[in-house]
């Protein structure tokens, strides 16, 4: 079986690494709404993208996972066992052979995740998991992930009944990627972050250290969200795959494209899960009785923030007309230039948005009074104007030490000027 | 006893009730749902790492129709019922049950 707890969280880096494979934590309004931003730009042919960067990652990370494994019952109940332990819902490879199969379900967090979120889709959702069995079939049976094929026939979305996904041999369906470079990660500095009764090391232990529940259809259902343990490079191939088309056939425009549509992604994220986060029974329980003060909980929620995965956050300055969080090895900037190499623009899309969002569910949004996170709210917060804007004034992946994001409000911009988008190296 | 129940806003095919008590929740609670083969009852103590910290819990029957999340200590818990046809039989038995409780 599997078992995430198995593997240790690096509490230097902040990073939980599985087979290989950065994971991260993200809900299902961060997941389906960055790949409805993707899907909704027509005249890019995502599907291909989204399928090949699951198959990329899942590919990877079972092909290592498995190596000591030799026998294929055993391969595919440690793939079913990560699928589920993932949050991704419930999967059956039994009737899986290296020519491939049709895999079956009731349960996935793509599908169920998207018409949750919004209402029935036309057409099937599940690009991630079919990536994920495309690269499961030829980690299980050791093929070249360039000879196998997977499509989603049917989907729970659409309001049929099950998933249906057909995988087969040969030239594959989607987009095989250059093969990534190793990681590197900078070194971090001391850097003197504000004085706070917050124990912000502590809390991060803590949450890293919190079983993460796992119900009969495979779903993580928690802080009032289904929750996934998903890899890092996943979000980071489908966002700069997609930038890099949007530029291509567009040409510098792509990136304000793309910056936009991730960063307004990182507000969404923020706002349903650090908000479902910060209204919730564990957040009163571990974390509540040390705040005093609105700039506590600011720190309270980066430090729950660095048991996510998503790299070292140090709150630099925090104030309730604007903050400054300094992040070493985000992990959009690790992955980034994995992939690309170094970039001429700054990419650290999700933690601008996400940085942002806090500003504005703590200072303008008086979450600790547990309001409800509704769309109408997040519209009220985030669309009228006059909410948290943020900017990245450093980004790893351009070279710099580190990411750095400042957040402020419109009038304290100088000029004015709208301050999200993409960043320019400080 | 249940001082207030508030239905509070949940995004997913459920119904959430936030149900303020008259006393702080304690381990009394969790001898209604002893039962096993019937509940999970899970908890977890971070007061080694944070020991101003409560212990959080969480309690689900195998079948998934509701879910208990609280912590020992605060004087709330929230119940998030999954909508359809048993929803009210499961929200009548867990208010019940908080009612109950000093």
């Amino acid at each position: 079986m599997f078992d995430f707890a198995e593997f240790d969280y690096d509490f230097v880096a902040n990073r939980l690494v599985v087979g290989g494979e950065p994971m991260v934590l993200h809900c299902h309004h961060y997941n389906v709404f960055l790949q409805r931003s993707i899907q909704d730009a027509e005249y890019i042919d995502s599907a291909p993208i989204l399928v090949g960067a699951a198959a990329e990652v899942a590919f990877a990370q079972l092909t290592d996972l498995l190596a000591r494994t030799a026998d294929i019952p055993a391969r595919k109940a440690t793939v079913e066992a990560l699928y589920r332990a993932s949050g991704l819902g419930l999967i059956d490879l039994g009737a899986l052979t290296e020519r491939g199969g049709d895999v079956r379900t009731r349960s996935t967090h793509y599908s169920i995740g998207w018409k949750e979120k919004f209402g029935r889709s036309r057409t099937p959702v599940d690009f991630f998991s079919t990536g994920f069995l495309a690269g499961a079939l030829a980690a299980i049976y050791g093929l070249p992930l360039a000879d196998v094929q997977a499509r989603q026939t049917a989907c729970l979305s659409t309001g049929v009944t099950e998933d249906v996904f057909v995988l087969g041999r040969g030239p594959a369906n989607f987009t095989i990627f250059a093969q990534r470079q190793n990681p590197v990660l900078n070194p971090m500095a001391d850097d003197a972050e504000p004085a706070t009764s917050v124990d912000r090391k502590a809390i991060t232990r803590a949450v890293a250290a919190m079983p993460l529940p796992v119900n009969a259809e495979g779903l993580i259902a928690v802080f009032g969200l289904y929750l996934t343990r998903l890899h890092a490079d996943y979000y980071n191939r489908i966002s700069y795959a997609f930038e890099r088309e949007m530029t291509a056939a567009t040409g510098r425009q792509g990136v304000e494209v793309a910056a936009d549509l991730f960063i307004e992604a990182g507000h969404v994220c923020a706002f349903n899960t650090m908000g479902g986060i910060m209204t919730s029974p564990d957040w009163d329980a571990l974390v509540l009785p040390m705040l005093k003060t609105p700039e506590d909980w600011f720190h309270g929620i980066f430090a729950w923030w660095n048991a996510c995965g998503y790299g070292v956050a140090k709150v630099m300055d925090v104030s309730p007309t604007g903050a400054t969080v300094r992040i070493y090895n985000d992990y959009e900037s690790v992955g980034y230039r994995r992939m690309y190499g170094a970039a001429d623009h700054g990419i650290s899309y999700l933690v601008t948005g996400g940085v942002a969002g806090v500003m504005n569910l703590i200072y303008l949004g008086d979450i600790h009074t547990k309001p409800a996170l509704t769309t109408e709210f997040y519209d009220r917060l985030f669309k009228r104007g006059q909410a948290f804007q943020a900017r990245m004034t450093a980004c790893q992946a351009m070279g710099d030490p580190y990411t750095e994001i400042h957040a402020e409000l419109p009038e304290m911009a100088e000029g004015g000027h709208r301050l999200e988008g993409a960043g320019v190296s400080a | 006893m249940i001082k207030a129940a508030e239905k509070v806003y949940d995004c997913l095919h459920r119904e959430r009730y936030r149900y303020t008590l008259d006393s702080p929740v304690d381990t009394g609670l969790f001898a209604h749902y002893a039962d096993a083969d019937a509940f999970q009852v899970a908890v977890y103590d971070a007061k080694h790492l944070l020991p101003q910290a409560r212990v959080i819990f969480r309690i689900e029957p195998r079948d998934g129709s509701f879910l208990i999340n609280g912590a020992l200590g605060l004087d709330y818990v929230t119940v998030t019922y999954l909508r359809g046809a048993p929803m009210a039989a499961a929200r009548a038995t867990q208010e019940a049950i908080l009612a109950r409780l000093p």
